[in-house]
């Protein structure tokens, strides 16, 4: 199964020098991704009054999808990737190829929402990585 | 051995009909999914028109989404694509992030229309109807 130490650093790799920055409000510096529920912050990550520069991902951690099958289910997890773009002069084209090309894990279409003055949003390009694991069932 | 005549053209005039009424089924769907206070929203806003909304809430301000539906058809008239033509439709739909940090839920009505008119079942049913 794939676990979220694993998916951080298949990002970390990937993005390398690219992946923005959390500045905390103590100070501390640590590469933006946000795996959530964070395993010691919970859903509170990162903290109010952290300032994100340049690329943040947020990954959220599934919950199981289930079909039942004979002798067994099949378990569906979706984990939802979104990538922001922090630096209005800049974008998510070349990091979205690169996670692309090389995520080694199913993956759905990125959909990419650019940035709109009446909204006032950033740009974001959202998608799944997908993982399908069979559990059998059996009986005692 | 028995024969079955099929008369196609009166079959193919079945299926554009019941296609014709499906489409119109799912486009009713797909207004009142926008139109509907079905969205739930983490804080209170107001709106371009004035209007003071919190949650559950429709995604109705000035009504510019819900009218750039357009409805493109294919030139055989067997398919039919949904779009809505303003640029924060997609924004709108998948959810997004504000310069300031706040995370707009997705909204996604499409899927909410859809499971509300259930086209393909819709489809079925009206063209045992028709033959």
């Amino acid at each position: 199964m794939i676990t979220p130490i694993e998916i951080r650093n298949q990002f970390l790799s990937l993005l390398g020098s690219v992946i923005g920055q959390y500045k905390f409000t103590d100070g501390r510096i640590q590469s933006a991704i946000a795996l959530l529920p964070d395993e010691n912050h919970g859903w509170d990550f990162p903290n109010n009054g952290t300032v994100t520069a340049g690329i943040e991902a947020v990954i959220i951690r599934p919950y199981p999808g289930v079909t039942e099958l004979i002798g067994g289910r099949q378990k569906k997890y979706e984990w939802a990737v979104t990538l922001k773009q922090w630096d209005a002069s800049n974008n998510l084209l070349a990091a979205t190829e690169q996670l692309v090309n090389n995520l080694t894990y199913l993956l759905t279409t990125p959909r990419t929402i650019p940035p709109n003055a009446a909204l006032g949003n950033i740009e974001t390009v959202k998608f799944e990585i997908i993982e399908y694991v069979y559990q059998p069932i059996v009986e005692v | 051995m028995a024969k079955i005549k099929i008369d196609t053209k009166k079959l193919n005039s079945a299926i554009a009909r019941s296609f014709d009424k499906t489409l119109d089924r799912l486009s009713e769907s797909l207004d009142y999914a926008i139109d509907a206070d079905l969205y739930e929203y983490p804080r209170t806003t107001k709106r371009k028109s004035g209007e003071i909304v919190s949650s559950p809430r429709n995604l109705v301000d000035l009504g510019n989404l819900r009218d750039s539906k357009v409805i493109a058809r294919s030139s055989d008239g067997n398919a039919a694509e949904f779009s809505w033509d303003v640029p924060y439709s997609l924004a709108v739909h998948e959810g997004y992030t504000t310069k300031t940090g706040k995370d707009v839920p997705p909204r996604r009505w499409t899927e909410k229309g859809i499971e509300e008119a259930d086209p393909i079942t819709f489809f079925t049913d009206a063209l045992a109807r028709e033959l």
